[in-house]
């Protein structure tokens, strides 16, 4: 083994010698000698001292030629076989020497080898052993067989090392080294040299030239890779939205699929149709199809679906919101006139004044509140919300008692004229109605049942949050008047207010909002006769007028009452007799005063009138109008900072009464003359029934009924 | 939010409303599905408003994310063109308004 690796070396280097000794070896193995044997073309004979020193060949071409042409042509059976099997033994090793010896260039080693074996191995390992075996009787020497090597050995081919020669790196220096002018002026002489060199014999460039090995090309084939673009363009709005998860993206891949993106999971769903151009997502489209809207992240499992049954039918609850601001865009767009002059705007657009026009103070009518739910209703009460100040609430219910129908509390906005913001149908007609100071969204109402019941408006619905119907101490006739009352805590799960009720049955009651209704009597009104009626009695009767009057407590119905602004404990209250009494929410006994007057069905309280009420403890009434024809005040209300009086009648207009000259400080004895001095003049009154014709104090201008001062 | 029969009384009362002209209710395809005025009309507004309602919504997002268009107004010489976009559906009055 080694020996032949030997000899295969030395072929590379030596040639010469390697083919000798194998030549040698071959030539001893062989048995028969070939039997023709061709003239061989030799090279002039080079001959000194007598011995025959001619370079040999390695190859003999006429016989290496002429071999094959006998090994096809000639059928010589007892040679050629055994040659040719022979030669077929030994293809690898012999391949390998032969493409070294027969080409020039030893570079050439690789691709010749597989050229040579294909087609020359047989023949030439016969005729090489033929040519060295020539030679080998010279040598005499025995070398290794080659036929020894029956095995195939691997070949491998690898690189060389790379072998420097010369090597000579570059140091960098710097410029404070100890050795820099040595190393100056080393360069500077290197230099010269070099320039020295240019035209000199010794040196003199050269060009070299390196094995330029011949290209042999390789096609390789792989399985086909696809590729596809896909791209989507992304807006502001779709990072935002796929930051919160729910991007809406969608990769258009076909006609009929697309893909969403959302998160890193895509799911595929099912475009319904490729509709022109209908695109409600924002942007985000790939080509020129178009996308279904409906690829939303809630609605894409329905689509899927929905392909196959009919569309589901139109449900209106699901454009609810953009119906609301529908019809209150559309409002406003007709009303909007009205609603700024309203507010105190200049409108948009200012119509122009038709027909005269008023010197003195006119009313317009802006708009009214009217709806189908509401027509043939009687309006009973109006609070306003104290929160939002466009939000009006109105009772609707009837006064008489004979009249009884369903009641209704809506409540309006100004947005909307033509529908009210919420309706509550309620058992009973409604006579008064109150929002809460505290929590402005609860809203109280009281019926003619005498059942108070307190709703929460941000709902729409006609259950009551709270309602007295099962409570102890609801009142038992028409609740006339609620009042929502700020009062200090008494509990820790106090609300800090309480509703204050009055009805006819003659009870003043305080309502707790704890867990149902509490409710706590302030007052049980009783029947007191006027000092008025008591003088009269007594003035004109003697020992006949009834002992038992201050025995026998009657309760009168209360018609209405009012909260002093200032001091919440005090409060007055109206009653049928025509009493006004003052009261106090400690004494729940006894009135704390009382002062005779007419029926008072509704009042209301100012700071003004307080203060001046204070001044008397007997108080008569100080301003009576006298209706010229026969109509009954309703209801009656102070207008703050402009010291006027609304006054409503029953045949339907609204008075406007301006109280001239009244004092903001007087001496409690010059007003005291006024009024006697009015009372004396004129005559008492037959009756108190009417509230209209009681006693006149004349201090403020009459009016005529169109309500014009 | 309100029943199906408050919603259809409250497009009824926006019909019978002061100077509205017509009402059309289109879903997200363009497709009419409730409508007071006539077909060629009907569709000729749907198929434009859709268009610029989706570009009016691009408009709106781009500029602030957390925005939603909420109404879309056209006023004309003669009327107003009102667009209320829902999720899922787009609502379409064109009224007379008073002022005109």
């Amino acid at each position: 083994m080694a020996s032949t690796l030997r000899s295969a070396a030395s072929v590379r280097t030596g040639v010469s010698g390697g083919a000798r000794s194998g030549g040698q070896v071959s030539g001893l193995a062989r048995k028969t000698a070939p039997v023709v044997t061709r003239p061989v073309r030799t090279l002039p004979k080079l001959i000194e001292n007598n011995q025959d020193v001619t370079p040999k060949r390695l190859i003999d071409p006429e016989q290496f030629f002429s071999k094959v042409k006998d090994s096809f042509l000639t059928q010589d059976a007892s040679s050629t076989p055994s040659e040719a099997a022979y030669s077929i033994a030994q293809p690898q090793v012999f391949s390998a020497t032969k493409s070294m010896i027969g080409i020039s260039h030893g570079g050439a080693l690789n691709s010749h080898g597989t050229e040579a074996e294909s087609f020359h191995s047989e023949q030439e390992t016969d005729q090489l052993a033929q040519s060295i075996a020539m030679h080998s009787g010279e040598q005499g020497h025995s070398l290794m067989s080659l036929e020894d090597e029956i095995s195939q050995p691997l070949l491998t081919l690898s690189e060389t090392e790379t072998i420097f020669i010369l090597s000579l790196d570059s140091a960098i220096v710097a410029n404070d080294s100890k050795d820099l002018e040595i190393i100056k002026h080393e360069n500077e002489r290197y230099v010269e040299l070099c320039k020295s060199k240019q035209g000199s014999d010794l040196f003199s460039d050269r060009g070299m030239n390196t094995f330029n090995s011949s290209v042999k090309n390789k096609e390789v084939q792989c399985e086909r890779l696809s590729s596809q673009s896909r791209e989507a363009y992304a807006s502001t709005a779709d990072m935002y939205d796929s930051e919160r998860g729910e991007s809406k993206i969608i990769l258009v891949k076909g006609v009929h699929e697309t893909q969403t993106i959302d998160d890193g999971t895509i799911r595929l769903d099912q475009t319904r149709s490729l509709s022109s151009g209908v695109d409600k997502s924002h942007g985000t489209r790939l080509s020129d199809q178009s996308m279904d809207e409906t690829m939303r992240k809630p609605a894409v499992t329905k689509t899927a679906a929905e392909e196959a049954k009919v569309p589901e039918p139109f449900d209106s609850s699901k454009i609810a919101s953009c119906v609301f601001i529908m019809e209150r865009v559309l409002n406003s767009n007709t009303n909007q006139t009205k609603q700024a002059i309203y507010r105190g705007l200049t409108p948009l657009v200012v119509k122009e004044e038709k027909g005269t026009v008023y010197s003195g103070l006119a009313l317009d009518k802006l708009f009214a509140y009217s709806a189908e739910l509401t027509s043939n209703k009687n309006v009973s009460a109006l609070a306003w919300n104290h929160k939002n100040s466009d939000l009006l609430a109105v009772g609707y219910g009837p006064f008489e008692y004979n009249d009884q129908r369903d009641g209704l509390v809506c409540c309006w906005s100004l947005k909307n004229q033509d529908f009210p913001e919420r309706y509550f149908h309620t058992p009973a007609g409604v006579t008064t109605v109150a929002f809460s100071i505290k929590f402005p969204s609860l809203l109280a109402i009281g019926l003619y049942d005498g059942t108070v019941n307190v709703y929460d408006v941000q709902h729409n619905s006609d259950k009551p949050l709270l309602d007295t119907e099962e409570s102890l101490g609801k009142h038992t006739a028409p609740v006339w008047q609620l009042y929502w009352v700020e009062v200090e805590k008494g509990r820790d799960d106090d609300t800090g207010e309480v509703l204050m009720s009055i009805s006819t049955d003659g009870r003043v009651t305080q309502w707790l909002l704890r867990k149902g209704f509490e409710s706590n009597d302030y007052m049980k009104l009783k029947r007191i006769l006027s000092k008025q009626t008591v003088q009269k009695r007594e003035g004109g009767k003697d020992a006949k007028g009834p002992k038992s009057e201050n025995l026998l407590f009657r309760s009168s119905g209360g018609l209405c009452f009012d909260v002093c602004p200032d001091d919440k404990t005090i409060y007055l209250c109206g009653t049928e007799e025509g009493l006004i009494h003052r009261c106090s929410v400690s004494y729940n006994e006894q009135y704390l005063d009382t002062y005779s007057g007419h029926t008072v069905s509704g009042k209301n309280l100012n700071n003004f009138e307080m203060n001046f009420l204070f001044l008397f403890n007997r108080l008569e009434p100080i301003n009576v109008i006298l209706a010229t024809q026969q109509y009954i005040f309703t209801a009656i209300t102070y207008a703050p900072n402009s010291e006027c009086i609304l006054a409503g009648t029953s045949t339907g207009s609204v008075m406007v009464y301006h109280l001239k000259n009244l004092p903001s400080a007087t001496t409690a004895n010059d007003l005291m003359d006024i009024i006697e001095q009015q009372t004396n003049n004129l005559p008492p009154p037959e009756d108190t029934t009417s509230s209209a014709a009681s006693k006149v104090a004349a201090k403020e201008t009459r009016t005529a009924p169109n309500g014009t001062t | 939010m309100a029943s199906q029969n408050e919603v259809d009384d409250m497009i009824k009362r926006i019909q019978a409303a002061k100077g509205v002209q017509g009402l059309i209710i289109i879903d997200s395809e363009g497709i009419p599905i409730r409508t007071s005025m006539d077909n060629e009309t009907t569709l000729h507004y749907a198929a434009l408003i859709s268009q610029l309602t989706v570009h009016a919504k691009r408009v709106v997002r781009e500029l602030d994310p957390s925005q939603e268009l909420e109404q879309l107004r056209l006023r004309s010489y003669k009327h107003e063109i009102i667009v209320a976009p829902e999720s899922k559906y787009i609502m379409i009055v064109v009224q007379v308004p008073e002022a005109l």
